[in-house]
């Protein structure tokens, strides 16, 4: 008797009809996977009608921006420290392992977080899983689209990063090509890991229930972090205050040269073929450590295709089974309930149902939690290395003479910068947050413009409720004076007004109304250009505030300059300022009124 | 009362409405009726207010819903053709939420949410999230807060797909009572038993332009024929297509796969 045809066969075009072993059908079922989702991109990109011009110029605008921005402020830092003989360049090395850490440490969360959201919470999953396709195309078609969301945004970043490594070493032709080679295999590397982590987790934890998962994967970074300093030896210098020396800083660094750290072998690989000194050139150095990643990622991959069978397909269930458990109270005490009073009892009703909606959404939604251990790792980071940054800052007066006055402004900038993380990933995606389901507040007797200052007074409280205390707290450890610390408290109460505007401003003129987590809105075009002009904003503000400090450190000349040319240095701050408040606002609000849905 | 004013729409030079002109008076309903792509739904989101006409204009009991958009918006309810809501809020919380967009008594909300969620059964997943609900139940949620309000124009796109025939009956006698009441049903379909059955008058419209306006005996009428309204229906929105030639199925349906 004849067998018939498997399904998986006719309902895609592209699997070959004669038998086929199980590992070729799974092949030609990712392919066709693949192919689909190259297609959706191709016919959006197609699709752009309007302003295509403005979109492609946008664009390049923002690539040439961030990569030659990036570029020239590697380039600079690089430069200076080559330029100091002795401590320069072996520090210049610890530093590029540290970077890349960081980069490795934000990475791994980043796919945790997209892994999770792509592979068991996306609606798409629920279509694919009840079409004859193998679990294991299924998960390894997500896993690609998760590396590509996690990780283009390193892939731009460390073009700047190498490009200028080799600038500033003099490096050979072939340096460029070999060091593009290594991005590959290295985030290969946290994209499975933070698959297996994922598939073992959700195996035992509702995916939906990411709450839970989120505050304990809080706990353990911040166990990890305490655990690694103690290793590394920060933990020791930093209770020994009194042994300022150069060799602690780079005993203190040393982590991010650990040799189990993938990050440290992409250090390895790129210092092998940009020594400081050329002699030290050693290609077979680069090729051992690119063998290494390489080995690595794909022994992982493999134990993603091990444990896809066991695994997966029962976290997958255990999310659904999660999701019809959740049951909302409605008790009389409930906290909901609770603030539902107090917003009525504070704003007319209109804009307390709006700012109810929002805020039971937030708690509701797992994709935003999983953006807040983003943020909160990235504020354990800072507040970490202000206190490394006091503890030697003598010591680095050393090497740097005006240290102090530039850590106290670095700091104002690295609060700034995680202010403008906080507006890319939760300020932004507000607006194209409202969705398809906006057709409810679309039709509702209400101005439009009320849901656009609703959101952008809700999200300035957020900012100022994390500014605020940050600035405080950073300006208590790194022990500023009063004046600068009020100066400092000023001036970010000013940069949260400004970078609220600005995100709420772009997610009105750049909506995503298709898209539904919104860690992949903050990824996109509007997204991107949020964070551009964001970083942009901030570089300019810190600039021109540290301008005049600068001057004074000068002495009489300094001072002479100030009055000079207060006339034009205020008008012009004054302006930048207001622009960036206004502007945004305005555009947004034109925008937003003048939308269809 | 509702007023069409020769309203036209185009999307980047297509044009989806032409020169649409149309009077319903209170108490009437009225379905609105064309094949796919005709545009129904572009009228009826030109009507609520979420599309902007290229020319003419959309009164809602004599407001302008773009020019006086708080106003006319307070009169209308609305029930889209595809439920998409907030998946996070429970059923409630929405009851809730669009209580609070029309300024209502939260006690005003609560007796209503009772209400409706009892008429329409689903009232046993009232504080369930949205995003565990079925497409029906999402349309009868929608139902709920569309009358939660209680406008005078009722817009609906679609009305009966996904709902089990209870619930379907269930919301027919709702029509009827609000039209009763003095409201006015503004109904898009592709159901035509459903016209035959509710409708004091219907349009028909194919490529964005109206073809017939009247009641089903004069459509009758004017075409010279009895028979059901799908006859009529079809004779009137024909493409042409009559060559046994060109229909994919003139040898049959696909046949279904041998047994395995």
């Amino acid at each position: 008797m004849e067998t018939a045809r498997p399904a998986s066969e006719q309902l895609l075009s592209t699997a070959p009809k004669p038998a086929l072993t199980d590992g070729m059908l799974e092949g030609a079922h990712t392919s066709a996977l693949l192919r689909a989702k190259f297609k959706i991109a191709h016919n959006a990109v197609r699709h752009i009608r309007k302003h295509v011009y403005l979109h492609l110029a946008a664009g390049i605008g923002m690539t040439l921006f961030l990569i030659g921005g990036g570029t020239g402020l590697f380039y600079y830092i690089f430069r200076f420290l080559m330029a100091q003989d002795i401590f320069g360049p072996p520090l210049m090395d610890r530093l590029i392992g540290a970077v890349l850490l960081i980069f490795f440490v934000m990475l791994l969360f980043s796919n945790l977080i997209i892994t999770l959201s792509t592979t068991y919470i996306s609606k798409e999953i629920d279509f694919l899983m009840g079409l004859p396709i193998s679990r294991q195309s299924i998960f390894r078609q997500k896993l690609l689209e998760s590396i590509v969301y996690s990780s283009w945004a390193f892939a731009m970043l460390s073009l700047p990063l190498f490009v200028s490594l080799g600038i500033s070493r003099g490096a050979e032709w072939y340096y460029y090509p070999l060091a593009l080679m290594l991005i590959v295999p290295f985030l290969a590397i946290p994209a499975t890991l933070g698959a297996i982590v994922t598939m073992f987790v959700t195996a035992v934890l509702p995916a939906r229930q990411t709450r839970v998962l989120c505050i304990a994967l809080a706990i353990i970074s911040v166990a990890g972090a305490v655990v690694l300093a103690r290793l590394s030896g920060m933990g020791r210098l930093l209770a020994t205050a009194s042994e300022q020396d150069f060799l602690q800083i780079m005993n203190a660094l040393a982590l991010g040269n650990s040799p189990l750290l993938p990050s440290a072998w992409l250090t390895n690989a790129l210092i092998s073929i940009a020594p400081a000194d050329a002699q030290d050139l050693n290609l077979g150095g680069y090729f051992y450590w690119f063998a290494m990643m390489t080995a690595t990622s794909l022994f992982l991959l493999e134990v993603c295709r091990w444990l896809v069978p066991p695994l997966y397909y029962r976290g997958w269930c255990l999310s659904r089974d999660a999701a019809y458990k959740e049951v909302e109270t409605n008790a009389r005490f409930s906290p909901f309930r609770m603030i539902d009073r107090v917003l009525e009892r504070t704003f007319r009703r209109p804009t307390a149902g709006l700012l109810s909606k929002d805020l039971k959404t937030f708690w509701r939604d797992p994709s935003q939690w999983t953006q807040l251990v983003i943020l909160f790792g990235l504020m354990v980071i800072y507040v970490a290395n202000l206190g490394w940054s006091q503890r030697y800052s003598d010591t680095m007066s050393l090497v740097v003479s005006d240290w102090r006055v530039m850590l106290s402004f670095f700091n104002l900038a690295a609060t700034c910068f995680i202010l403008s993380i906080l507006t890319t990933r939760f300020v932004y995606p507000m607006l194209s947050l409202e969705g398809r389901g906006f057709w409810t507040v679309g039709l509702a007797p209400i101005p439009r413009s009320r849901i656009l200052w609703q959101k952008f007074a809700l999200c300035l409280m957020l900012c100022l409720g994390v500014s605020v205390p940050l600035t405080m707290l950073s300006g208590y450890i790194l022990q500023v004076t009063f004046g600068f610390m009020l100066v400092s408290l000023g001036m970010i109460a000013l940069m949260s007004l400004g970078l609220t505007s600005l995100s709420i401003g772009i997610g009105a003129i750049l909506p995503d109304f298709r898209e539904d987590n919104p860690a992949r809105i903050a990824n996109g075009v509007g997204g991107t250009l949020n964070v551009l002009l964001s970083l942009a904003y901030i570089l300019v503000s810190v600039v021109l505030l540290a301008l005049p400090a600068v001057l004074m450190e000068g002495g009489d000349r300094g001072a002479e300059l100030i009055q000079r040319y207060a006339m034009i240095y205020l008008p012009i701050t004054a302006g930048i300022q207001m622009a960036a408040i206004i502007l945004p606002l305005r555009l947004g609000l034109r925008r937003w009124n003048r939308l269809e849905f | 009362m509702l007023l069409l004013d020769d309203l036209s729409k185009d999307y980047d030079g297509f044009w989806a409405l032409r020169d649409l002109t149309l009077e319903i008076p209170d108490g009437e309903f009225f379905c609105f009726l064309g094949p796919n792509g005709a545009g129904k739904t572009t009228t009826i989101k030109i009507i609520t207010g979420l599309l902007r006409p290229a020319k003419g204009r959309a009164l809602i009991c004599g407001r302008d819903i773009q020019r006086q958009p708080l106003e006319a918006k307070r009169l209308i309810g609305y029930i889209p053709d595809t439920p998409y809501l907030y998946e996070k809020l429970s059923g409630r919380d929405f009851m809730h939420f669009v209580g609070k967009l029309y300024d209502m008594e939260r006690p005003e909300v609560n007796a209503a949410t009772e209400k409706y969620f009892h008429a329409f059964r689903i009232a046993h997943a009232a504080d369930n999230l949205i995003e565990n609900y079925s497409f029906g139940m999402r349309q009868k949620l929608c139902f709920a807060a569309a009358f939660l309000h209680r406008p005078r124009v009722l817009v609906v796109d679609e009305p009966m797909v996904g709902l089990d025939p209870q619930s379907a009956r269930t919301l027919k006698n709702f029509l009827r009572e609000f039209c009763a009441g003095g409201g006015t049903v503004f109904l898009s379909t592709h159901i035509l038993a459903i016209a035959e059955e509710l409708c004091d008058r219907l349009g028909i419209i194919t490529h964005g332009t109206l073809k017939f306006l009247g009641s089903l005996p004069e459509l009758r009428r004017s075409l010279s024929r009895e028979g059901s309204l799908e006859d009529l229906f079809l004779e009137l929105t024909a493409e042409g297509v009559t060559d046994e030639s060109e229909n994919p199925f003139a040898q049959g349906a696909p046949a279904a796969p041998p047994a395995i």
